[in-house]
């Protein structure tokens, strides 16, 4: 089977699985508990009032009918509109995504170098401190929980060491600017840059021991096999070894763990976002859960699904680029 | 010489008069109990959690914490010398409810009995470290003021006297301590439901104590944790439990919920009689409450009877009431205390007419913490407290409250009359309200009787959620002047003249154009022919100038709101609007240093490489 039908047979399974997705995506959320109404639930809003909103939001009509509108809004790209806000889910959405994928994308993007640099590093020094320091510290890095991580970071350089030093560091306790921001472009991307520091630094400091851990023991297999040998024969020097030849033959499965990240840095990480108050996509869908706003989550999640799937669709694509052993 | 002395004088004269005469028309011709605003900015800015709030009033970046809950964060706040904290009774309120319609909970004795085992004082002190909480007994909190009746039957926490109760109305117990109803059959299985621990621990706390305490009277109970959404449907859909613990926050300033709270018109699928109370003496005295009451005595002596019988039902029993906890820097002042809200949060609205530095008059800008997720503002579907904050302080209603007592005031009303009239052969009532002549719209339109005649027939004919109850009753609406509006409502109800002045305006030209109510995000238009507003135009006392979703709301003082301050000077230019860049260019701009930052990384590791390769 050449690239071609290849391709075709795995975009074709890709619409089928995105199908499959769209309409469980729709299921699930009306079988779960809770009732968007429920959170309007005070004496403040008569029951009148609360069935005028029922209205308001389509939940008196049939299911069919609404899978049905939940189709169109999901093709006609505004994804519906969201219960709580009363907002076109898509133009929420864009509002939050550049900070998603800025916090996302650039601390992916580090954690990816760090660990796979220290990954190599350590795999080409098997048994050295090097080795054991990378290990060590990527295992407890992992371990740690991302809230505690956060919270530790934001007390201690956000307030501890601002008051300690007289502002002289001082970082943000929340946001994704300054309230209000500088005017102008430089101060504002120097501003978001300052902000962007302690989310960005959690997310690489929990992120990135799983890349070396996983780069370093698929080094460690690669470093023995006879290429490395014959490499080592002809004279290469240990640079071009390492990274030249073991690193280019571990990419398709490092290759896999990045794209399966690459969800993430659309979907965000809740978690961090909250305790720095970032305004993103994972706070966003947090809170749509809590408050069972339909349109947002099956939005939110479809969105999600689409880059899951096409990242996927990509990243086996790409294989036979890395590995030229690989034949479709 | 002396004539044009003379003349010259009466010049003088002329002018100051003319000049007071311009003063006292344009600014002091209204009657509010507060006048302003003294700041020239309020900047409401968002925290994710209270972590960061704390950190944030303690560091300085903002001067105004509401809504702490935390003891810990009270205690930590209390000992920093740079920090007020002010305690205020609110509405808000937390109980117990029995399901009447469920064999043994519809005996009034067995409730009461359960009632009696509520821990109030230890949930208090081993909960809430007796800080933010204080225990309740009754069902109308004292911060209602005359609303309020004190002398109904209470149920303290007292072991022995629920046995009692259960010993007089007919129960016994077995050899093993297991209650028996008065059938001499046991009791059978009573089930307290709650949100889990991890969800809601107090609650969940709650339920496990009061179980406790019922077991230990020989009650087989149980406690069923389950998801917070399940247990909400289950209340108020399905109406499946015995027993549930809920905290609900009242904003109405009367307490007009024990109407939809225990009404039996109430008692259906979603509605709030979630007990299933049916008693008919109690349903007249609710309606004539609610719906019937010509003067605010009627009312209240309505009112003071339903609460005795509701006390009687022991439907619900009253656990506590959450403290409104508020911290702010020292240096400022001219806070206002609102009754049943505090000094800063929702429906505290004449603080930030008065708020001030202290040693000035005017001026400055204050930062306050927003409390939560602010989802829209849109004013006509606005339902959550946080975007309250905001809409009040642009957007404002014929009537105010006043801050100490509560009581109607006039605003844009100036005042009114309230005459009785038949509609169709019942009794109704008109009321006529007399606008001030000064107010205009933040762009600088006039306001106007035709701008209340809109809003009120606006809200009305699209079913706006929020002002449904409010304007249900609404019959007509005319405008026979610029500054005239007659309402005729059915009924005769002292609400009547409250439901509409408390109606939120807005302005004809801005709103007459909007397609879909529901979807119109005024904050997010620009203003059709004011350049630097937005369509978000009120009359109240600040402007958006600025937002940031999810980031930051910033507000200027209206330098044309009609109950201005006189002879105070404030910052009112026009706004600097900031040429902020897209995010899309911040994103770009950061993408471009972080391809910069990879691309030195490789080209240093190249340069290694090739100086390896040469031996160096």
């Amino acid at each position: 089977m050449g690239f071609r039908a290849y391709a075709s047979r795995r975009i074709m399974n890709t619409i089928i699985i995105l199908m499959v997705t769209v309409t469980l995506q729709f299921f699930i959320f009306r079988v779960m508990p809770g009732n968007p109404i429920a959170h309007f639930a005070n004496p403040n809003l008569p029951l009148e009032a609360r069935k005028t909103l029922l209205e308001m939001w389509g939940l008196d009509r049939p299911l069919h009918e609404q899978f049905l509108t939940y189709l169109y809004n999901l093709f006609s790209g505004r994804l519906g509109i969201s219960f709580v806000s009363q907002r076109y889910v898509s133009n929420e959405l864009l509002e939050r995504l550049p900070n998603t994928i800025l916090l996302m994308g650039s601390s992916t993007v580090l954690m990816i170098i760090l660990g796979i640099h220290l990954g190599v590093s350590a795999g080409s020094r098997r048994g050295t401190k090097t080795d054991i320091a990378s290990v060590t510290f990527g295992l407890l890095t992992q371990g740690l929980p991302v809230f505690f991580l956060g919270l530790l970071l934001l007390l201690t350089f956000a307030y501890y060491l601002p008051i300690a030093t007289g502002g002289l560091i001082n970082f943000p306790v929340a946001g994704t600017v300054s309230r209000p921001p500088p005017t102008d472009l430089p101060g504002y991307v120097l501003d978001m840059l300052w902000h962007l520091t302690l989310p960005m630094v959690t997310l690489v400091v929990i992120g990135f021991g799983g890349y070396t851990l996983v780069v370093r023991n698929l080094m460690i297999d690669a470093l023995t096999q006879d290429y490395i040998l014959t490499a080592k024969a002809k004279g290469l020097d240990t640079g071009s070894i390492v990274y030249r030849h073991a690193l280019r033959s571990i990419l398709p499965p490092v290759s896999t763990m990045i794209g399966l990240s690459i969800s993430g840095i659309v979907g965000g990480a809740v978690i961090t976002e909250t305790i720095f108050s970032w305004h993103g996509v994972g706070r966003y869908l947090y809170e749509a859960v809590l408050q069972s706003d339909y349109p947002v989550m099956q939005g939110t999640f479809f969105l999600l699904s689409l880059v899951t799937i096409l990242a996927n669709l990509v990243v086996d694509f790409v294989y036979g680029l890395l590995d030229p052993r690989i034949r479709y | 010489m002396s004539r044009i002395l003379a003349g010259f004088m009466v010049l003088m004269l002329l002018q100051v008069l003319y000049v007071g005469v311009c003063a006292s028309g344009g600014e002091d011709s209204s009657t509010l109990p507060v006048k302003g605003p003294r700041l020239d900015e309020v900047i409401f800015v968002f925290h994710a959690t209270p972590e960061a709030a704390v950190a944030a009033i303690r560091k300085g970046d903002i001067d105004v914490l509401s809504d702490i809950y935390r003891p810990s964060d009270v205690r930590a706040l209390s000992e920093d010398p740079n920090i007020n904290v002010t305690f205020s009774l609110q509405t808000h309120y937390c109980y117990v409810a029995f399901n009447t319609r469920k064999a043994q909970l519809s005996d009034e004795q067995l409730r009461k009995a359960i009632a009696h085992l509520v821990p109030r004082q230890e949930i208090a002190n081993r909960l809430f470290e007796g800080v933010t909480v204080t225990p309740m007994l009754y069902e109308t909190s004292p911060a209602f003021g005359e609303w309020h009746n004190p002398d109904v039957a209470v149920y303290p926490y007292d072991p022995v006297k629920s046995k009692e109760i259960l010993s007089s109305a007919g129960y016994g117990w077995d050899g093993d301590g297991r209650l028996l109803g008065p059938d001499g059959k046991p009791l059978g299985k009573i089930t307290f439901i709650s949100p889990t621990q991890e969800e809601a621990p107090t609650s969940y706390e709650i339920a496990k104590l009061v179980v406790e305490e019922m077991k230990r009277l020989g009650f087989e109970a149980y406690q069923e944790a389950v998801a917070f959404d399940t247990l909400l449907t289950r209340i108020l859909t399905e109406r499946s439990f015995d027993i549930y613990f809920l905290c609900v926050s009242i904003t109405d300033r009367y307490p007009r919920w024990l109407y939809d709270y225990y009404h039996s018109s109430l008692d259906v699928p979603e509605g709030e009689n979630t007990p299933g109370v049916r008693d008919q003496d109690l349903d007249q005295l609710l309606y004539k409450f609610r719906f019937e009451s010509e003067t605010q005595e009627e009312a209240r002596t309505a009112v003071w009877k339903a609460q005795a019988k509701i006390a009687d039902l022991a439907a619900r029993t009253p656990v506590y009431s959450r403290y409104q906890i508020e911290a702010y820097r020292r240096g400022w002042t001219g806070m206002i205390h609102h009754k049943g809200a505090g000094y800063f949060t929702t429906g505290a609205f004449w603080t930030y007419l008065n708020l001030h530095r202290e040693g000035t008059e005017a001026g400055g800008t204050v930062k306050v913490d927003i409390g939560g997720r602010v989802r829209t503002l849109n004013p006509l579907y606005v339902t959550g407290a946080y975007e309250q904050k905001i809409v009040t302080l642009i957007y404002d209603s014929l009537l105010a409250s006043d801050p100490e007592t509560g009581e109607p005031v006039p605003y844009l009303a100036e005042s009114w009359n309230i005459e009785a009239i038949d509609i169709g052969g019942a009794k109704g009532q008109r009321v006529t309200y007399k606008l001030v002549h000064n107010a205009s719209w933040q762009d600088g339109e006039p306001f106007t009787s035709d701008d209340v005649k809109f809003s009120i027939e606006y809200l009305k004919k699209n079913k706006v959620p929020t002002f449904l109850s409010a304007l249900e009753r609404v019959v007509e609406v005319s405008n026979p002047d610029p500054y005239t509006v007659q309402v005729a409502m059915n009924g005769t109800s002292i609400f009547n003249l409250i439901d509409v002045g408390g109606v939120l305006l807005i302005p004809e030209h801005i709103w007459r154009n909007v397609s879909d109510w529901r979807t119109f995000q005024p904050d997010r238009e620009p203003h059709p022919f004011k350049p630097g507003l937005t369509k978000m135009v009120g009359t109240g006392p600040f402007i958006l100038s600025e937002e940031k979703p999810g980031e930051f709301w910033r507000l200027r003082s209206n330098p044309d709101y009609f109950g201005r301050l006189t002879g105070v000077r404030l910052r009112a230019e026009e706004p600097q609007q900031p040429s902020l860049p897209t995010q899309m260019q911040v994103v770009v701009a950061v993408a471009a240093f972080s391809a910069l930052i990879i691309y030195l990384l490789i080209r240093r590791r190249r340069n290694l490489n090739s100086q390896r390769r040469l031996g160096v």
